[in-house]
C-alpha cells in the first residue's frame, strides 16, 4: 500500500472514530472496566503475595515448628531434634506459650538472645536499652486499640506491661513447695502456690513479626522476650514474697537447680521453667520439609511417652493457612470477577463492529472499486479495533493497579500486618491479556466483516438484502377492529430481539451481571446483619455483657454485682459467668485457631433463678462446635476434638454443630465433666438487669476495680459490625461496578437500536406518531431484556455473594449466608430503574431526529 | 369544475436555509398556488428545484421560512411541533420513494401501525386488498417485491383516510411496468376516496397523467396548469 493510501485510510479511521465516538467510548468503557478489574486484582494478588513473602524473608521465618509439652520435658529431646534438624537445615529453640499481655491474649516467645530464625521482620521502634540479650519486643498490633477488647491499653516503648505466667510450668511438687514456703516473708503467700502470677516488663521495642501476619484481634499475637529480661522480672516478682536470704537461695538454686535459667540451654531439668519447648527449623531446601517432618514424627512415635504437641510447617499453621488461602483466593478473584465484564465487552465489540461494517458497506465497495485489496481493508478494520482495545487496555491497566490494591488494602489492614503496599505489576499477565483482548477483537472483526469484504464492489454498493427470519403466517381473512399500537410495538420489540440475538445476549448478560452483583452487594449486608442479629454471643438475651480486668479474673470466684441505685434498689437480678479464650483446636492432624466459650451457671441475686443465656441444652460430657470450625477441621457430630484449656489437654466429643457469626469455636459448660475440676473462675459475665437504665448500670460497673468493660448487646453488635467493616468496602465497590456494567450495556444497546432504526423512527414520526409512541417499542425491547436479565440475575445473586464472601473471608466470623426478599426486590428495581433512566436519556434523542434527512438516504 | 373545493392555499411561501450566511440557499422563493380537493397533482422539476422541499412543507415535515400554508382554512405554517404531529396524523398520508416500511412488521402490521393512529380508519385488510395484496398481508417487507412494498406503503398512507396524499418519487425505485400500475392505483384512489394527491417527480412522462401540473424551477413556480385530458398511466411511454 502506498503512503498516500495509508494516509487516506488513517483519515478515514479517524473520521469513523469521530462519527461513532459514543459506541467506541462504550467499548473503551467496558473494556477498560474489565481490564481495570483483572489487572488491578492481579496486581493486588501479586502485591499481597510479595508483601507476605518479604515479611517471611526479612524475619527468616521458620519452615517447620516443633512444639513440645512444656510440662513433660525429656532431656534427650534436645540433642536428638538438633541432630535431625541439622541434616536438612539449622534450628533454634525458644519457650513458647499462650499467655496474657495486660488484658490481651498473646503468645510469648522467650529466647536466650535475639533469634536468627523467626526474628522480627522490622523493628519499628526501640529504646537504647534494647540489645541482643536484653529485649522485650511487642508486635505493633498490640499497640492498636482492639475491636473486640474494649479496654484501652497504652503500649509503647518504655511503658510497663503485665505478663501472666502459669505457675504450672515450674512443675513444683508439694514437697518442693513446702521447702520454698519457709523462705517467705512473714505473712506472704507463696506465689508458686497460685495458678498464675503477673510479671512486669518494660517494652524495649515494637516490631512487625512474620508469625504475626494474621492480626492479633482474631488470633493471638506473638511478643518476644530475652531470657535475661524474663529472669530479672521474675526475680523482682519473687522479691515481693521472699526474704532476701530466701530469694538468694531460690535464685542460686534456680540457676543451679530449681529454676535453671543459666547459660546454655538447660531444657530438661526436672524442676525447671522450660527454656526451650519449641524448635524452629529452617530448611536449606524446602523440598525436604516432608522428610524432616517424617523423621521427627518417627522419633516421637518411637518414644515411650510422646511429648510433642504439634509439628507444623509454616504453611500449615493457622496463620499461614489463612494467609495462603487469602493469596490463593485473591488470584481466583482476579480470574473470576472480571469475567462477566469481559463477556459484555466482547459482545459490545461484536455488535458495534457489525453495525459499523454494515454502515460502511458502500464505503467498502468504493475502496475496492478504487483498487484496495481485501487484506488492506481487513487491516484497516483490524487496526481500528486494535487501537480502540489498546486504548481501553491502557486505561484499565494503568488505573487498575493504582485503584484496586489500595481499595482492598482497607481489608488487608484489618486482617493482616504487612509492609506498606508495593505495586507488583503483573507484566506477563498484563501482556497476555492485551494480546488476548486484541486477538479476540480482531477475530470478532474478521467474523463480522468477512462476508461484506468478500463481495464484489458492485454488490457492496447495492443496498443490502435484508434476511427474512420470520415466516409469513398463513392468511386467515379477518376484519380487524382498531389496531392497537401497544400490540404492534410489542410485536416489533420481540421481533427485533429475536432478529438480533447477539445484541439481545449482550444486554441480557449486562443485566444478569448487574442484578447478580447488586443482589450480591445487598446480600452481603443481609448476611452480616443476620449474623449479628442471631449470634448466640451477641444476641444472648442478656441485658449487658462485661469483661473482668485480666489480672483480677482468677481472684474472683463470686463477683459482687449487687450494686444498687440511689434508692437502694438492686440494679442487677443476677448473672451468668462466661469465658471466651483463644486457643488452638485440633482434629486428626489439622488444627485451627479459634475460641472456647465456657458457660458458667446462672447466679441469682433476686427473681428467676433458672436463666440460661445461651446453649441451655449443652450437655456436661461433650461440647458444641461452631460450623465454621467444624468445616475447617472436617469435624462431624460425634467426632472427637482436642484442645488445651487452663493447663489441661482435653479430648471432647462434639455432640452438636451450631451456626454462629461471632461466637465461633467451642461451647462448653463450666461444670463439664471434661474438665478435671469444674471451672469456677471466668473472664466475664452476662447480666440480667432489673430496669432498662443501662447507662447507669454501666457507669456503676465500670467503677468497680475488677470490671474491665461493660457492653450492651447493641454495643457488641456495633463492635462486631465494625470488625467486618472491610466487607462494606467490597460491597460498595460491587454495587458501583454493577451499575456501571448495566449503564454501559444498556446505553450501548439503546445507541445501537437508535442508530439502526433512525429511518424507522423518522417514518413513524412522519406517520404522526408522538415521541412517547415512537419510543414504545424501543422501551418494550429494553425493559423486556432488562426484566429477563434481572430475573436470571436474581438467581445468581446468592452464588455470587457466597463466592465474594468466601474470597473475602474474615477469620473471626462465620457467615450465615442469607439474601432477604427486600434485597431481591431492591436489586431488581435498581436494575429496572437504570433501564428506565437510560431509555429516558435515549428518548430525548428521538426529538432530535430530522425526518427529512433521515429518510433521504438509500436504505 | 366550478364547484371545486380548495383544500390547500400557499401564499408567498419561502424556505431559506442558512439565511444571512455566505452559504444561504433559497430552496423556495415566494411560491403561491392552491390545490383542490380530490385533485391529482404532479409537481415536476429538475433536481434541486425545490419540489421535495415543497412536498415536505405540505406534509408538515418542515416549516416555511416565510409565507403561509393554509390547509382547510388553518394556517399550518404557524403550527408548533406538537400541532404539526397531529396534522400529519390526521390529515396527511405520505408515500416515499424507498417505501420506508418497517422490516420486522408484516404488511398488514405496517398498515395497522398507521390505522392505529386514526380516529376512523379503513380496515387494514380491506385496504391491502384494495392495493392488490390480499394474499400477501402476512408477508414481511423483505419478502415482497419493490412494487409490492410500494403498494403496502400506499395502503399504509391511505388507511388513515387522509385528506392529502403526498408521494415523493413513488415510482423512482420501480421498473416502468410496476411504476405504471402504482400511478394508476394512486389515481384510482384519488377518485374513489376523493383524496387530493400530490406527487413529486422529475419524470416528465408521469406528468402527462396529472390533472394539474406544477413545474418548479429554481425555487419558484414556473408553470401551474390544469390538464383537461390526463393520460391513463398505461398509455404513457416510459
Amino acid at each position: 500500500m502506498k503512503k498516500e493510501a495509508r494516509k487516506l485510510l488513517l483519515k478515514l479511521g479517524l473520521s469513523t472514530i469521530k462519527q461513532n465516538w459514543k459506541q467506541f467510548l462504550a467499548i473503551v468503557g467496558i473494556g477498560g472496566l474489565a481490564i481495570n478489574l483483572f489487572v488491578g486484582l492481579l496486581t493486588n494478588a501479586s502485591s499481597f503475595e510479595y508483601r507476605v513473602h518479604s515479611m517471611h524473608k526479612d524475619g527468616n521465618v521458620a519452615d517447620v515448628f516443633l512444639t513440645l509439652d512444656p510440662r513433660n520435658p525429656d532431656p534427650n529431646d534436645l540433642d536428638k531434634i538438633q541432630d535431625i534438624a541439622a541434616k536438612y537445615g539449622y534450628s533454634e529453640e525458644r519457650f513458647y506459650t499462650l499467655t496474657g499481655l495486660s488484658s490481651k491474649n498473646a503468645l510469648c516467645a522467650i529466647s536466650y538472645s535475639m533469634p536468627s530464625i523467626s526474628a522480627p521482620s522490622e523493628i519499628i521502634k526501640s529504646s537504647p536499652k534494647q540489645t541482643n540479650h536484653n529485649f522485650f519486643i511487642i508486635d505493633e498490633v498490640l499497640c492498636e486499640s482492639n475491636a473486640i477488647s474494649t479496654q484501652t491499653i497504652d503500649f509503647d516503648v518504655g511503658k510497663i506491661c503485665d505478663v501472666t505466667i502459669d505457675t504450672s510450668y515450674f512443675s513444683l511438687s508439694e514437697e518442693e513447695l513446702n521447702q520454698i514456703d519457709v523462705l517467705l516473708k512473714t505473712g506472704a503467700e507463696n506465689p508458686f502456690r497460685q495458678d498464675k502470677f503477673i510479671l512486669n516488663f518494660e517494652i524495649t521495642g515494637i516490631m512487625k513479626h512474620p508469625e504475626n501476619i494474621s492480626r492479633a484481634a482474631y488470633s493471638p499475637c506473638l511478643f518476644m522476650c530475652s531470657n535475661s529480661v524474663f529472669r530479672n522480672s521474675l526475680r523482682d516478682k519473687l522479691a515481693e514474697s521472699f526474704t532476701e536470704l530466701g530469694l538468694r537461695t531460690i535464685w542460686r538454686e534456680g540457676f543451679e537447680g530449681i529454676l535453671n535459667w543459666g547459660d546454655g540451654n538447660p531444657y530438661g531439668s526436672t524442676i525447671s521453667f522450660p527454656t526451650g519447648n519449641q524448635f524452629l527449623i529452617k530448611l536449606y531446601d524446602k523440598n525436604n520439609k516432608d522428610k524432616l517432618m517424617n523423621e521427627l514424627e518417627t522419633y516421637f512415635s518411637s518414644k515411650a511417652v510422646d511429648n510433642h504437641l504439634m509439628l507444623q510447617a509454616i504453611d500449615d499453621t493457622s496463620g499461614g493457612m489463612e494467609v495462603n488461602q487469602d493469596i490463593k483466593q485473591s488470584y481466583q478473584l482476579a480470574f473470576a470477577f472480571p469475567l462477566i465484564f469481559f463477556l459484555v465487552a466482547i459482545l459490545i465489540i461484536l455488535t458495534t463492529f457489525r453495525q459499523l461494517i454494515l454502515k460502511d458497506r458502500n464505503q467498502i465497495g468504493t475502496l475496492k472499486g478504487l483498487g484496495f485489496k481485501n487484506k488492506e481493508i481487513y487491516l484497516y478494520y483490524f487496526l481500528l479495533v486494535g487501537a480502540i482495545t489498546t486504548i481501553s487496555f491502557l486505561i484499565g491497566a494503568v488505573s487498575g493497579p493504582f485503584l484496586i490494591p489500595f481499595l482492598l488494602e482497607m481489608k488487608y489492614k484489618i486482617l493482616y500486618t504487612l509492609p506498606r503496599v508495593t505495586i507488583v505489576f503483573p507484566w506477563f499477565y498484563a501482556f497476555l491479556t492485551w494480546l488476548a483482548f486484541i486477538a479476540i477483537s480482531i477475530l470478532i472483526t474478521w467474523y463480522v466483516s468477512r462476508k461484506e469484504i468478500k463481495l464484489k464492489p458492485v454488490e457492496s454498493m447495492r443496498p443490502k438484502e435484508i434476511n427474512v427470519i420470520f415466516k409469513a403466517k398463513r392468511i386467515k381473512k379477518k376484519k380487524t377492529d382498531k389496531a392497537n399500537t401497544f400490540k404492534l410495538a410489542t410485536h416489533l420489540a420481540f421481533r427485533n430481539m429475536i432478529s438480533d440475538p447477539v445484541k439481545s445476549l449482550m444486554v441480557l448478560l449486562g443485566m444478569i451481571g448487574c442484578t447478580a452483583l447488586l443482589c450480591c452487594g445487598f446480600g452481603i449486608e443481609d448476611t452480616i446483619n443476620k449474623g449479628i442479629n442471631n449470634d448466640p454471643f451477641v444476641h444472648s438475651g442478656a441485658n449487658m455483657t462485661l469483661a473482668y480486668v485480666y489480672e483480677q479474673e482468677n481472684s474472683k470466684t463470686d463477683i459482687d454485682f449487687k450494686i444498687e441505685d440511689d434508692e437502694g434498689e438492686l440494679l442487677i437480678n443476677g448473672y451468668q459467668p462466661y469465658s471466651r479464650v483463644a486457643l488452638e483446636i485440633s482434629h486428626n492432624s489439622s488444627s485451627y485457631s479459634s475460641y472456647i466459650q465456657v458457660m458458667g451457671e446462672y447466679r441469682a441475686f433476686q427473681g428467676d433463678t433458672n436463666i440460661h443465656y445461651s446453649m441451655s441444652d449443652l450437655p456436661k460430657d461433650s461440647v458444641y462446635l461452631s460450623s465454621k470450625v467444624a468445616r475447617k477441621l472436617s469435624v462431624k457430630v460425634n467426632d472427637t476434638i482436642s484442645f488445651e484449656y487452663s493447663g489441661q489437654r482435653i479430648e471432647a466429643k462434639v455432640s452438636k454443630i451450631y451456626d454462629a457469626f461471632y461466637a465461633n469455636g467451642i461451647m462448653i459448660l463450666g461444670e463439664s465433666t471434661l474438665f478435671s475440676e469444674p471451672i469456677t473462675k471466668y473472664e466475664g459475665a452476662w447480666l440480667n438487669l432489673t430496669n432498662k437504665n443501662n447507662e447507669l448500670v454501666r457507669e456503676k460497673l465500670t467503677d468497680l476495680s475488677y470490671v474491665g468493660s461493660a457492653e450492651t448487646p447493641e454495643g457488641w453488635a456495633k463492635i462486631v459490625n465494625d470488625a467486618v467493616s472491610s466487607i462494606s468496602i467490597i460491597t460498595n465497590a460491587v454495587k458501583v461496578f454493577a451499575l456501571l456494567l448495566a449503564t454501559i450495556a444498556l446505553y450501548n444497546l439503546g445507541l445501537m437500536n437508535f442508530n439502526e432504526r433512525i429511518r424507522e423512527i423518522a417514518t413513524m414520526k412522519v406517520l404522526g406518531f408522538k415521541k412517547k409512541e415512537v419510543s414504545a417499542s424501543l422501551l418494550i425491547e429494553t425493559l423486556t431484556l432488562t426484566f429477563v436479565g434481572a430475573a436470571i440475575g436474581l438467581t445468581l445473586g446468592m452464588p455470587f455473594m457466597v463466592t465474594v464472601l468466601t474470597i473475602n473471608e474474615v477469620g473471626m466470623v462465620d457467615y450465615i449466608y442469607t439474601v432477604t426478599t427486600l434485597t431481591y426486590i431492591f436489586s431488581f428495581l435498581f436494575t429496572f430503574l437504570v433501564g428506565v433512566l437510560i431509555n429516558g436519556l435515549l428518548m430525548l434523542k428521538i426529538r432530535g431526529i430530522k425526518m427529512i434527512e433521515s429518510l433521504k438516504s438509500v436504505e | 369544475m366550478g364547484q371545486e373545493e380548495v383544500i390547500i392555499k400557499i401564499n408567498n411561501l419561502s424556505k431559506i436555509y442558512n439565511e444571512g450566511k455566505e452559504n444561504e440557499v433559497r430552496a423556495l422563493n415566494s411560491v403561491s398556488f392552491s390545490l383542490n380537493k380530490g385533485e391529482f397533482t404532479v409537481i415536476l422539476g429538475p433536481s434541486g428545484a425545490g419540489k421535495s422541499t415543497l412536498l415536505n412543507i405540505l406534509g408538515g415535515m418542515d416549516t416555511p421560512s416565510y409565507g403561509d400554508f393554509i390547509f382547510e382554512g388553518a394556517n399550518v405554517s404557524k403550527y408548533n411541533p406538537e400541532e404539526l404531529t397531529m396534522f400529519r396524523r390526521k390529515k396527511i398520508g405520505f408515500v416515499f420513494q424507498f417505501y420506508n416500511l418497517i422490516a420486522n412488521l408484516s404488511a398488514v402490521e405496517n398498515v395497522q401501525l398507521a390505522s392505529a393512529l386514526a380516529d376512523d380508519p379503513f380496515d387494514s385488510y380491506d385496504i391491502l386488498e384494495k392495493v392488490g395484496l390480499a394474499k400477501r398481508v402476512n408477508n414481511f417487507p423483505p419478502q415482497l417485491s419493490g412494487g409490492e412494498q410500494q403498494r403496502v406503503a400506499i395502503a399504509r398512507a391511505l388507511v388513515k383516510k387522509p385528506q392529502l396524499l403526498l408521494c415523493d418519487e413513488p415510482t423512482g425505485a420501480l421498473d416502468s411496468k410496476t411504476g405504471s400500475t402504482i400511478i394508476a392505483l394512486l389515481k384510482d384512489i384519488s377518485k374513489e376516496f376523493n383524496i387530493s394527491v400530490v406527487m413529486v417527480t422529475h419524470n416528465a412522462k408521469i406528468a402527462e397523467c396529472a390533472e394539474r401540473l406544477i413545474i418548479v424551477r429554481d425555487g419558484q413556480i414556473d408553470t401551474d396548469t390544469v390538464n383537461k385530458n390526463p393520460k391513463k398511466p398505461e398509455e404513457i411511454n416510459w
